[in-house]
């Protein structure tokens, strides 16, 4: 849900870490959250409204505080509902540079979890490049779906899965064109 | 209008929530904190009840759990309306005993919409009224009886959204039978009426392909009395159907009297002639003398002739009493009996049907008013 203002919107979003889900509100503007996460002023992202599962039982809500700071290197990945709360989307004077590209399939995995979906590359295709040449510290997998990798019955979807690029440990690409 | 109760700590949504209700009609009590939640709601009883997940102090999973252990608040509807909105907070809702889980954003029709189907679903269906046993009678064979009784069985099917059916209680070999073109193999007289329950009743019961439902009588005639099942179905078929009309055998035996004293409408069937007369005199005499009496009848004049030899005035002043229902007579009654239909599932326009609508609606207004 996002409550709109000129310039700042409070964005709903999930985040994991390596054991934890944690659901709350994000203060983001134009840029999305992945501007938010791209912010070299600060290693911090301050989420209000926080609820936290646990990645085996994540419809169990164990804590929930006010207001909680994550340092943006720990966090694993992001689902997100509508592509416009993550990224700047296209409009219709510009076109997006999250929105450039061919589209390709790709299995994804991070501490935990595995992460099927679509990105959007421009160049050469080749999974180390795809990784590197992407814009931000996050990769952007669209139409994504998380599987918990112990628990394949626990997935979460978003139209967009923001993937840490730190923390990914298999990346792999179907190089044809989708 | 409902009284729904909407539950979450974010004072924004608790507005935004409350507006779309009003504006769709409904009336609603917001609840800041989770932890007053069952208590009001105990205290008030709301229609319905909108509940947020992730709350401080109580998350509404464990809210909504609290409610449904609750005896009074066991079958609220409830809503989960989450922000979390991945299938596996679907399943969390409905496993903590929510009715319907949502997404948030969501939009206000969606959510009028699927409360007010949650709250019809969940209201108790309204008691059955009983039915009402409506009998057509005369002492005096080949007035017509059967294909008034018929008729107007056919016309309340046709015309009301009612459950009708025809019971035939002759005993002289199942007339209506004969009417309807039905052989039947099963009637009322191969039930038991010690111990007697629907289904065995049910499935006497026989549908004409009109749809009418009709329950026969024994094919062959029959002397032995059976109060104690006329009995036994009075009780029964009201309780099942909405409407009865039972045509009565021509004679005053134990089972005619039981159901002439018992049933809610007696129609006394005469035809334009001396004879009937003067035998509906009689019969309104021995029936006025009884102890317990009839509980409501009418006469119903059936001008089965295409010359009366009485006019309907000389029938009322011979009778004292006004008519109020006077059939006229139909050319086109043998072809409905050769046809094996009721003529007002046949053949709408003609006199008879056109007859036994409007009385089919006068008898439909007095029982909508509570007077049968």
């Amino acid at each position: 849900m996002s409550f709109g203002y000129s310039h700042q919107k409070t964005i709903n979003t999930d985040l994991f870490t390596d054991a934890y889900r944690v659901t709350g509100e994000v203060k983001v503007g134009a840029g999305g959250v992945q501007a938010v996460l791209s912010d070299q002023n600060t290693r911090y992202m301050t989420m209000s409204n926080v609820y936290i599962s646990r990645i085996h039982t994540p419809a169990s809500i164990i804590a929930s505080y006010s207001e909680c700071a994550f340092n943006k290197d720990n966090i694993n990945f992001l689902v997100m509902q509508n592509k416009s709360d993550a990224v700047a989307t296209s409009n219709q004077r510009s076109r997006s540079v999250f929105e450039r590209g061919k589209d390709y399939d790709v299995f994804i995995s991070v501490p935990s979890f595995e992460i099927h979906g679509i990105i959007k590359h421009e160049g050469t295709v080749q999974a180390a490049s795809m990784i590197r040449n992407s814009v931000g510290a996050f990769q952007l997998v669209y139409d994504a779906k998380a599987l918990a990798a112990l628990y394949p019955d626990i997935s979460y979807s978003g139209a967009v899965i923001l993937v840490q690029k730190s923390r990914i440990s298999i990346f792999g690409v179907n190089t044809h064109k989708q | 209008m409902a009284h729904i109760f909407i539950i979450d700590d974010d004072r924004q949504l608790l507005q935004l929530i409350s507006v779309m209700l009003e504006r769709g009609g409904h009336a609603s009590t917001t609840i800041n904190d989770p932890r007053k939640a069952l208590d009001e709601l105990q205290k008030s009883k709301p229609d319905a009840v909108i509940l947020d997940v992730m709350m401080p102090g109580l998350d509404g999973h464990t809210l909504c759990r609290q409610i449904r252990e609750t005896p009074d608040l066991a079958d609220l509807p409830i809503i989960i309306l989450t922000a979390r909105s991945q299938n596996i907070d679907r399943k969390a809702a409905l496993d903590s005993g929510a009715d319907e889980y949502m997404r948030k954003p969501v939009m206000p029709k969606e959510l009028i919409a699927k409360l007010e189907e949650l709250i019809a679903a969940k209201s108790p269906a309204p008691a059955h009224q009983p039915g009402v046993i409506i009998g057509f009678y005369s002492l005096r064979g080949g007035v017509g009886t059967t294909t008034m009784a018929l008729n107007f069985a056919a016309a309340l099917h046709k015309h009301s959204d009612k459950q009708v059916c025809f019971w035939d209680m002759s005993s002289a070999g199942s007339p209506a039978a004969v009417y309807l073109r039905h052989s039947p193999t099963t009637h009322w007289g191969q039930l038991d009426p010690d111990n007697l329950t629907w289904d065995q009743v049910d499935a006497q019961i026989v549908t004409h392909r009109s749809g009418l439902r009709f329950l026969p009588a024994p094919t062959l005639p029959t002397s032995a009395s059976r109060t104690d099942l006329a009995a036994a179905l009075t009780n029964l078929l009201p309780q099942h159907t909405d409407y009865i009309v039972v045509d009565l055998p021509s004679n005053l035996n134990p089972d005619t009297l039981f159901l002439l004293q018992n049933i809610n409408l007696t129609f006394h069937v005469l035809a334009p002639e001396v004879i009937s007369v003067h035998l509906a005199q009689q019969t309104s005499k021995f029936l006025s003398d009884l102890e317990d009496g009839v509980k409501q009848k009418a006469y119903l004049l059936n001008q089965n002739q295409i010359e009366s030899p009485m006019p309907p005035t000389a029938v009322e002043r011979a009778l004292k009493t006004r008519i109020p229902f006077k059939i006229a007579h139909d050319t086109n009654q043998a072809k409905a009996i050769s046809a094996g239909a009721p003529l007002t599932l046949s053949n709408a326009k003609s006199p008879l049907p056109a007859g036994m609508v409007r009385m089919a609606e006068m008898i439909q207004q007095r029982v909508d008013r509570g007077e049968l």
